[in-house]
């Protein structure tokens, strides 16, 4: 499985893919949305996913009145941007391809990471410390391969912008 | 877990504690908080002609602060499933800050927990806090005390 994501000349992102991963990409979508499709807001993903905006709670109870309901909208739009250019991509035996445009690159990102941010919920995820090398037989395997799949996409991604320091020292945090 | 892209070291996958407690979201004021480039405060502080009136100082000064009193902090939590990579890239996107202001932040969120990443008034910090949510960061916006 591989992916190598390079930076057009006018701002688009080309995206190069082994098959398996190009499939397992066109299943995303379905995933995200199906946890948006009336949502709990109680439970402890949708928590995170609209996560409080101020300690205080008159303000908190008027921000999320203010902001929820397109904070889902605009996550369900993602969603289906990222289902439209991967429904644009071509696919054959040998390897998938997907043109992010520029405008709609950061939609693509932010879309993968609330996929992330979903996973990480539902393992319960907490601090730093979090099991990330799991035997294969345990029952939260899928999705902890999953969260790393993601995670891997998302950085390949990031990579091609420019952007971000890769080159971070563990020994400096 | 540690990432590599193109064979080279690209970080750690992990960017940590725990959710913001409503108990403790206040901030004390840093001395060095900036507004991002588009949000910079003008020049509205006039040197004093030599021998010029103290009140016209002094009046400079209740503006200053009156402005800063208006003005609100937005503050980005540590959380351990975005990448570190990602937030700095959205501190970017956002903020228009430089690679390296944007690193420094997202290394002050990993190590403390939170960063003030800026101080803007209320409206354009609430707009702020909820594309930061759109994000999927944790973010809260405080009253500059």
């Amino acid at each position: 499985m591989y992916l190598a994501v390079s930076k057009t000349d006018n701002g688009d992102f080309a995206v190069v893919m082994s098959t398996p991963l190009f499939h397992y990409l066109s299943l995303l979508p379905d995933r995200l949305r199906d946890a948006l499709d009336s949502p709990d807001y109680a439970t402890r993903a949708m928590r995170r996913m609209f996560p409080p905006g101020y300690s205080d709670p008159e303000k908190e109870s008027e921000y999320q009145d203010l902001v929820k309901g397109d904070l889902l909208q605009q996550r369900l739009q993602k969603i289906a941007a990222f289902e439209g250019i991967v429904a644009q991509g071509s696919v054959s035996n040998s390897e998938g391809k997907l043109l992010i445009r520029a405008a709609e690159f950061d939609a693509c990102l932010s879309f993968l990471n609330d996929l992330r941010v979903l996973l990480g919920e539902e393992l319960e995820i907490e601090d730093d410390d979090w099991e990330r090398d799991i035997d294969p037989d345990d029952p939260r395997a899928d999705k902890v391969l999953m969260l790393h799949l993601l995670g891997y996409i998302e950085q390949g991604l990031l990579e091609a912008t420019g952007m971000v320091d890769f080159e971070i020292d563990p020994e400096d945090l | 877990m540690r990432w590599r892209c193109g064979g080279r070291f690209v970080g750690v996958m992990r960017i940590s504690t725990s959710s913001p407690r409503a108990t403790d979201l206040h901030l004390q004021r840093p001395a060095t908080v900036e507004t991002p480039q588009a949000e910079a405060v003008p020049a509205r502080i006039m040197a004093g002609s030599p021998g010029g009136a103290p009140e016209e100082g002094a009046a400079v000064d209740v503006a200053v602060d009156e402005r800063l009193d208006r003005m609100w902090n937005v503050i980005i939590w540590n959380d351990p499933i975005n990448l570190m990579t990602y937030v700095t890239y959205v501190i970017q996107r956002l903020f228009g800050y430089p690679l390296e202001k944007a690193t420094k932040l997202m290394l002050e969120v990993h190590k403390d927990g939170k960063s003030l990443v800026a101080s803007v008034p209320r409206e354009k910090g609430e707009h702020y806090v909820g594309r930061l949510h759109g994000f999927g960061l944790q973010a809260t916006l405080e009253k500059n005390s």
